[in-house]
């Protein structure tokens, strides 16, 4: 190993073949979800994958702002993504503009209109607000996460739940990266409906250095997107069942899991 | 009819989006919160799945939790019944805020419409209109607005249209529609309807000019 950090501390990881935050490559990292943690919203959704923290709030179906925004047999949807200043390791303050957010808004979007039904809400507006309260990794999938949890917590109708989780490196394929690994290996984002088994978002920004490596690792970003899907889905379950016994209506829900591809 | 409905979970079990129910067939429809997609059913939303007869069918439904009526009744379409606020009123139009529909129940955020003078109706009594929508009334037959509704007054109207970029459009001209809750201007308590144009405070006496909504039997 070249890397001077590795060497230091990590050699036993090194030799059981597992990575730096000694997990297998096989293996995401601990989930935990939150639902309905934002009181005056539709729905909201709080998804922590390891250390990165994700909120995500749903407010709609509305009137569209601008009437000419609107459309008239299916919903606009918007999404707004943003960083908290404290979410990486020094505090810096963020422009809501910045050409990554907006990319990474429109990347979601897309991928969350792949799902909603948005035909039965006809002339509506549904703003997904995302804001990054902590990061290590993988952000764009937990904003997807986050997005589809705080989508279904609002009652929209859907396809199906729509999962996300990142796959890289190239031998070993390793899913579900954080941040140290991001930046040292090729990485693929994927979110796909894991029901019907349909892609809905693959984005990678390296190159690939085979048609072989591509199969790979969009087959292990798909793995560990449905690793995600099933923790997503018992809390949803919890949550819906907490929301019907609870008098008062909106329930917190928090389950954490460890889930091994 | 029950003989050949096989769903995968069981009534009043809690599904989410995304799960197959089963295959529907003529007698066993899809109903809200569910979708149909090669002859099978899938839920939609998170909730409880329940089953509604109807005469000859019966429906699947998912039902989310109570405090979050489905979403897709929330869109306001031309011809429903609402039930708006009086915000303010002028000399030609009255600005109304629409919460709640009847099909949809409440909205999540009131939306701003307007009815106009002539929308109101007319005052000719009630069983000579045949046609709502008339416009040979001259100025005398059609009701100043300030004397059909006040600021505050809870009305039942139809949406005549989606309007233009600000509002909806909204009308009172049929026998049904028109003010349903009022205060009385000098003693705030709730008023009665005497007659098609009149309001009466039950403490004071003291008559008011409304357009009141025919009340539902």
């Amino acid at each position: 190993m070249s890397q001077p950090w590795l060497r230091n501390r990590n050699h036993l990881f090194v030799l059981c073949n597992l990575r730096t935050d000694g997990r297998k490559a096989s293996e995401i990292r601990r989930m935990r979800f939150q639902m309905g943690v934002v009181d005056r919203v539709a729905g909201s959704a709080l998804v922590e994958m390891g250390l990165t923290a994700v909120l995500a709030t749903v407010t709609g179906p509305t009137e569209c702002i601008r009437r000419t925004d609107e459309l008239h047999d299916r919903a606009v949807l918007q999404v707004h993504f943003a960083a908290a200043p404290f979410c990486t390791a020094d505090r810096r303050h963020v422009p809501t503009n910045d050409r990554r957010f907006l990319e990474a808004a429109r990347l979601v979007q897309r991928a969350l209109e792949a799902s909603i039904f948005l035909h039965l809400y006809p002339r509506s507006l549904i703003q997904i607000h995302i804001t990054i309260l902590s990061e290590d990794g993988g952000r764009l999938c937990a904003a997807i996460n986050a997005a589809s949890c705080a989508v279904v917590h609002a009652g929209l109708a859907v396809k199906d739940i729509v999962c996300a989780c990142a796959a890289g490196g190239v031998d070993p394929v390793m899913v579900d990266l954080n941040r140290r690994e991001e930046m040292d290996n090729i990485n693929m984002a994927c979110a796909m409906l894991p029901q019907r088994g349909t892609i809905v978002l693959s984005q990678c920004e390296a190159r690939l250095p085979s048609r072989e490596a591509l199969d790979r690792v969009l087959e292990t970003a798909m793995d560990g997107c449905r690793a995600v899907f099933a923790v997503m889905e018992a809390a949803i379950r919890e949550n819906a069942t907490l929301q019907w016994s609870s008098k008062r209506g909106k329930a917190i829900v928090a389950l954490s899991e460890t889930n091994v591809v | 009819m029950s003989s050949n409905l096989r769903l995968r979970y069981e009534i009043d079990s809690f599904v989410v989006p995304g799960d197959r129910l089963g295959s529907f067939f003529k007698t066993t429809l899809p109903g809200p919160g569910t979708s149909a997609r090669k002859g099978h059913l899938y839920a939609s939303t998170a909730g409880r799945l329940s089953l509604q007869q109807q005469e000859q069918q019966s429906l699947i439904t998912v039902t989310p939790p109570q405090e979050q009526d489905f979403a897709s009744r929330r869109v306001i379409l031309v011809g429903q019944i609402v039930l708006a606020k009086v915000d303010r009123v002028s000399w030609t139009q009255a600005h109304v805020s629409i919460f709640a529909t009847e099909t949809g129940g409440t909205l999540q955020y009131p939306t701003e419409a307007i009815v106009r003078r002539e929308d109101i109706g007319s005052t000719v009594p009630v069983t000579h209109t045949t046609n709502t929508n008339s416009n040979n009334n001259n100025n005398k037959t059609s009701w100043q607005v300030i004397e059909a509704v006040r600021p505050g007054d809870w009305i039942v109207a139809r949406v005549l249209s989606l309007g233009d970029t600000q509002r909806y459009m909204l009308t009172l001209a049929e026998p049904q529609l028109g003010v349903w809750y009022a205060l009385s201007a000098k003693s705030g308590t709730v008023m009665q309807p005497k007659s098609w144009n009149t309001m009466v405070c039950p403490e004071t006496g003291i008559e008011e000019s409304r357009k009141c909504a025919k009340p539902r039997s």
